[in-house]
């Protein structure tokens, strides 16, 4: 249900009884939809120090879902899951940031479990961008770097513009040891 | 009072919507079996001992759910195979209508585990599935489009009066609470679509369709490149999804009700590629339309017989195959048409 007085006040009842069996999540493309291309690329570096160039991870998949209508595969959805997850919050606490940054306020650090939980979507994009970069696990990387991009359509406003192309914007996730990953 | 007692025992005694929650149960199964089929070629990497995920982290996070999943019973890979391929034979039977309800109980355990197995990968059908399962588990859904084996009949005639009274009366619950359920869906994702900026502005088609992962660039651009497209198609949706239930509570709008959410999920399904998730809502709304989908099959089956006929009938007008000109064309046809 939508963040409600109630919902906040029973919330905790109410989950004890429908987790896991009954959980149910109809935000479906709601309260916003997702208006803008989000995915990851990658790079790794060699044991003598050499990096190799950015490989797109996110393309391939992509352009396999938009070839198949019918039931196509899913695995595109590893990385939008988790990049999902990079920034996922409690609406409760997403509420209370939004309010702090209008305000130009500091905002609520990060809670012990939303930092596990990006924690746990960091190492999982290095470990799946390992798995997708032709020939670099065979040849033994020392360790792998995630950039998350985030490209912003161009807006309602533009949209008879054929040169609006939208904005992008990178942020580069920390290097991860190959033996930290497996 | 009376009135309100006969409601209630009529309500008791005759089974509503036979044939829709086994429309409900067959598509169920088809998309259960088709995520099998269309992860089949990954399987290994998704869900197998050596996936993506490893297994202990898979392990350690069902324990913290207080769940199950029967791939976290080995991390071997013939466990994992069989369990995989199990299901996979489990969501086909549940599609062809064999093994009644155990089969389908049966269906939703490796169900559950192999969503389990992965959660990243569900969206809303894969929720909507595996809530109205267990619902299903209370109708007769096995009574059309299936092969009875006898044996659950014979069961049941074992059973005492008393137990098998309660028969209708489950089967309608079954069928209200996924009714409710599918109204649920709809009236809550409508709520949260009215606190959206873009479906506020009528703009969240434009949005939404020329996303890569939820377009398909042959068509998208035809809706998100008109204006009137975008924005009726996004009021629409909006109002819809929140009257919805209206429709299904007066019985003259149900079927027009139903439709509409069929033609709106067929519509997802190929503009997004999400054809789980459409065909899951599909299967749930036949649950309003069980008169209608009965006179299809009806009219389905009687075409059918119709067209055998005439075959039969131009088969044996054409005489002996070998006395003609030419061999005819289709003899392992006619014979099986005889």
């Amino acid at each position: 249900m939508p963040l409600t007085p109630t919902k906040v006040k029973y919330y905790s009842q109410v989950n004890d009884v429908m987790q896991p069996y009954m959980a149910q999540n109809w935000m479906l493309f709601a309260p916003d939809p997702l208006s803008d291309e989000r995915g990851i690329l990658s790079r790794a570096r060699c044991a003598d120090g050499a990096v190799t160039d950015f490989y797109d991870v996110t393309g391939p998949h992509v352009q396999k879902v938009q070839g198949d209508r019918f039931f196509p595969p899913r695995i595109n959805r590893l990385v939008s899951g988790a990049v999902m997850q990079l920034d996922s919050s409690d609406p409760v606490l997403q509420r209370l940031r939004d309010t702090e940054k209008e305000a130009k306020k500091k905002q609520l650090p990060l809670l012990p479990y939303e930092k596990t939980s990006r924690e746990q979507a960091e190492r999982f994009l290095s470990r799946y961008s390992l798995t997708q970069m032709p020939g670099v696990r065979a040849g033994r990387p020392a360790a792998v770097q995630v950039r998350v991009y985030v490209h912003e359509l161009p807006p309602w406003s533009q949209r008879k513009n054929e040169s609006a192309k939208g904005s992008t914007k990178y942020q580069d996730l920390s290097w991860r040891e190959f033996g930290t990953l497996t | 009072m009376r009135r309100i007692l006969t409601k209630i025992d009529g309500w008791s005694s005759s089974p509503v919507s036979v044939v829709g929650a086994s429309g409900t149960r067959v598509l169920l199964g088809f998309v259960g079996l088709m995520y099998y089929i269309s992860q089949y070629g990954d399987r290994a990497f998704l869900f197998g001992p050596a996936s993506i995920l490893p297994w202990q982290e898979f392990t350690d996070r069902v324990a913290e759910n207080g769940s199950f999943s029967l791939y976290a019973v080995s991390s071997s890979e013939a466990w994992f195979q069989i369990v995989f391929h199990l299901g996979l034979i489990a969501a086909l039977l549940v599609m062809l209508g064999v093994g009644g309800r155990l089969g389908l109980a049966i269906h939703w355990v490796f169900l559950w585990s192999i969503y389990e197995r992965q959660t990243v990968l569900l969206d809303g059908g894969d929720n909507l599935a595996y809530l109205v399962i267990p619902m299903l588990l209370l109708t007769r859904c096995y009574d059309r489009f299936s092969f009875p084996s006898g044996i659950g009949a014979k069961m049941v005639n074992r059973l005492p009066g008393q137990i098998r009274a309660t028969a209708t009366p489950l089967h309608n619950l079954g069928v209200l609470a996924i009714a409710l359920q599918i109204c649920l869906v709809y009236v809550v994702s409508g709520l949260y679509k009215v606190q959206g900026k873009m479906w506020q502005d009528g703009t969240a088609l434009f949005y939404v369709l020329r996303v890569p992962e939820f377009s398909f660039p042959s068509l998208s651009h035809l809706v998100y490149e008109n204006d009137f497209l975008v924005f009726s198609g996004t009021y629409v949706t909006v109002l819809f999804l929140v009257y919805f239930p209206l429709g299904i509570l007066v019985p003259a709008l149900r079927p027009w009700a139903a439709v509409m959410s069929i033609g709106f999920h067929l519509g997802i399904g190929l503009l997004m590629g999400l054809t789980g998730f459409a065909l899951t809502m599909v299967a749930c709304d036949l649950i309003f339309l069980s008169r209608g989908l009965e006179e299809a099959v009806a009219y389905g089956a009687g075409r059918l017989q119709k067209a055998r006929s005439h075959r039969l009938e131009q088969s044996s007008a054409g005489g002996n195959p070998g006395s003609g000109e030419y061999p005819s064309p289709e003899p392992v046809a006619s014979g099986k048409a005889g």
